[in-house]
């Protein structure tokens, strides 16, 4: 496993014996607290990211995600906790001397500097030849595409070739560790995922470790390795993408990362790691987002919009009686809002076809694919 | 519908009046400046290169080495008053763009506004009490042994220099704030984050982008220093005497209107060159924006 947390802070992250790398992790985090006032923003951040790995630390506002990256870059001190980059503890390291690069969400481009000057200046106060400095700003202007401007201020460029610009000044230095603090958020939303893409082909030609904090679950899906997800200042769930989508740990990664419903069912006991559950009168078997207490009376359900559809689908479909609520054309889909027998309301994507069979206020049978349902730990 | 269209104008909307109409709308402004600001120039400039000698009553003035002295004071003593005030300034606005604590904002702020909001003559009267030879620091100075007998302190060019600085303070810190404030911090960090120590990063980013703001505020300052007359009279006494108490006594005890005069133009002659040279420096336009 590349990226290991624990959401039980200090020291816990690595109760499990594991394979002892051959190098150093390319970022390690241990124990991070950060109190502003009264307030922890951060509660024991445990993370490992190997080298060359893409991590998205993906969170709500409000979560500490950016906490993270501004410990990280050295802006801010940790109350707790430390900071290593490829096995060097940093934690008292002015930001100067971490070797990182960083996109800012504006950009922070120096605004009396050339686009050319402001790749150039990390390699100026690293003292590289002039010669050496101009060949390297010419091979990131064209990495970026940006091959013949160089020589314009950054108010004569693009929202996107301003990015572009960050991205290169950045990394322009071979920086170990490459920090983006939601570097696409300033674009529209086309532009957005073409950067995103170039992001993730910059990132590999670069092969510097990155952490990327965004809110934009599409752009975690769209560059990730790894991703952190943040909640009220700890780490909820690590895992790739698929992982934290079809087996959510708990109600909020659920309904955060995936956009699933997350509904109330009965527990009927456990076997391995798999739960039998009552849910809308049907008994149905669910993987287990994590390891669920059989004592429990009751679990929570993840269910994904799309495993809803009015045809039997996936090895053990359930067969349920839904009371439509609401519906919205979306063109190639149709969105709608049910309601199950017991009053448990569910939104679901159907295909565009089964616009004939469902209408407001009436009842329709529908299917629930049990294998895309996991059970999580029941809150509340 | 017909009716709706008939309503509506034909013209699109424009911001500017063309014509009569503009000259009619800024008439009474015009007549203001023309009373008040033109009419007194002028007579101003008569005066000063009238009778006796033309454009020789400059020469004959700077003869008098008093006059002489007077000009230089009055110029040297507004140069050390701007360099101190334009750095502390520079310091003061920093500090209170950057700050995150609320009292030192506000500490701060106070500092600034109170002087702006007293009158002269109280601020004056607060030095005085604070300078004279029982007064405040005097007092302080001889209790924790530091001299042994009060020092003169006021009528000194001490006095003139802090009085001066303390009333100038506003007037240096409120525009490079405005200029602070375009600022984006993330430059710093971006800066520290390529390698720049802190220092390095302010002269880098912070100093180029807020030169046009310096020296917009040390061209304000030194422009309004130079015609100080109650704090040099009051605190100076008579060990620096400004060209513009001069020229009060020109007016109101010699009655010699016409070396006043000259002295008034002596003055607008320097202003005139320092806010000039102060365009050339940083660019009139980037001047235009820094002043807002």
């Amino acid at each position: 496993m590349n990226v290991r947390a624990s959401k039980e802070s200090r020291g816990e992250a690595t109760a499990v014996p594991e394979p002892v790398p051959s190098e150093p992790a390319g970022l390690e985090l241990r124990g991070l607290v950060k109190r502003f006032g009264g307030t922890e923003a951060l509660r024991g951040i445990d993370l490992v990211a190997e080298r060359g790995n893409f991590v998205t630390v993906l969170g709500p506002s409000g979560s500490g995600k950016t906490t993270i990256l501004r410990v990280v870059a050295g802006f801010l001190a940790p109350d707790e906790g430390e900071v290593l980059i490829d096995g060097r503890d940093v934690t008292r390291v002015p930001p100067a001397s971490r070797e990182i690069g960083m996109v800012f969400q504006n950009y922070a481009l120096f605004p009396h500097m050339t686009a050319a000057d402001n790749i150039a200046y990390g390699l100026k106060m690293r003292r590289w030849p002039k010669a050496d400095r101009a060949r390297r700003v010419a091979e990131m202007l064209e990495l970026v595409g940006l091959g013949e401007l160089g020589g314009r201020l950054p108010r004569e460029l693009s929202g996107g070739q301003q990015q572009r610009v960050a991205v290169a000044r950045a990394l322009a230095f071979r920086p170990h560790l490459l920090l983006m603090d939601e570097p696409l958020g300033a674009l529209d939303r086309e532009l957005r995922m073409r950067m995103a893409v170039e992001l993730r082909r910059l990132h590999q030609e670069a092969a510097a470790t990155t952490v990327y904090v965004t809110h934009d679950r599409e752009e975690a899906l769209t560059l990730s390795d790894w991703i952190v997800i943040m909640h009220d200042g700890r780490i909820d769930a690590v895992g790739t993408a698929e992982e934290l989508y079809t087996r959510p740990r708990n109600g909020f990664v659920a309904s955060f990362f995936g956009g699933h419903n997350v509904a109330e069912a009965t527990m009927g006991g456990l076997s391995g790691d798999r739960a039998r559950v009552g849910f809308a009168g049907c008994d149905m078997e669910v993987v287990c987002g994590q390891p669920l207490d059989a004592a429990d009376e009751l679990v929570d359900l993840s269910i994904p919009e799309e495993a809803l559809s009015l045809t039997p689908t996936g090895a053990a479909p359930a067969r349920l009686e839904l009371h439509v609520l609401d519906d919205l054309y979306l063109g190639n889909s149709v969105r709608v809002t049910v309601r199950t027998g017991d009053g448990v309301t569910l939104r679901a994507v159907l295909p565009r076809d089964a616009r004939d069979s469902i209408r407001h206020g009436g009842t329709v049978t529908a299917y629930l694919d049990t294998t895309q349902v996991a059970a999580v730990p029941h809150e509340r | 519908m017909r009716q709706m269209r008939r309503r509506t104008r034909t013209r699109g909307w424009q911001s500017t009046f063309s014509g009569p109409t503009g000259l009619a709308l800024i008439a009474p402004f015009l007549a203001v400046a023309a009373v008040f600001i033109v009419y007194p120039f002028v007579e101003l400039l008569r005066t000063a290169f009238g009778e006796p000698n033309g454009f020789g009553n400059v020469g004959d003035f700077l003869k008098s080495p008093a006059a002489r002295r007077t000009l230089w004071t009055t110029c040297f003593t507004s140069l050390i008053v701007t360099v101190i005030v334009v750095g502390l300034g520079a310091v003061l606005a920093w500090s209170l763009r950057t700050t995150r604590s609320r009292l030192t904002r506000m500490v701060i702020a106070m500092a600034v506004f109170v002087p702006l909001w007293m009158g002269a003559v109280m601020k004056i009267y607060a030095f005085t009490v604070l300078l004279e030879r029982f007064g405040v620091v005097n007092r302080t100075l001889t209790s924790i042994g530091l001299i042994d007998e009060p020092v003169q302190l006021l009528r000194t060019q001490f006095a003139v220099v802090a009085g001066m600085t303390y009333q100038m303070l506003p007037y240096a810190v409120l525009p490079m704030y405005a200029v602070y404030v375009t600022i984006d911090l993330n430059l710093i960090q971006a800066a520290e984050s390529m390698g720049a120590s802190r220092v390095r990063a302010l002269r880098d980013v912070v100093t180029p982008l807020a030169l046009p703001g310096l020296l917009a505020s040390t061209v304000i300052v030194y422009v309004i220093c130079i015609g100080y007359y109650l704090t040099p009279v009051l605190l100076g006494g008579a060990t620096a005497p400004f060209t513009a108490s001069l020229i009060a006594d020109d007016i109101f005890n010699l009655f010699q209107p016409q070396q006043a005069a000259v002295s008034s133009v002596l003055l607008l002659i320097v202003a005139g060159i320092v806010i000039l040279g102060g365009l050339r420096l940083v660019g009139r336009e980037r001047m235009r924006r820094a002043l807002g």
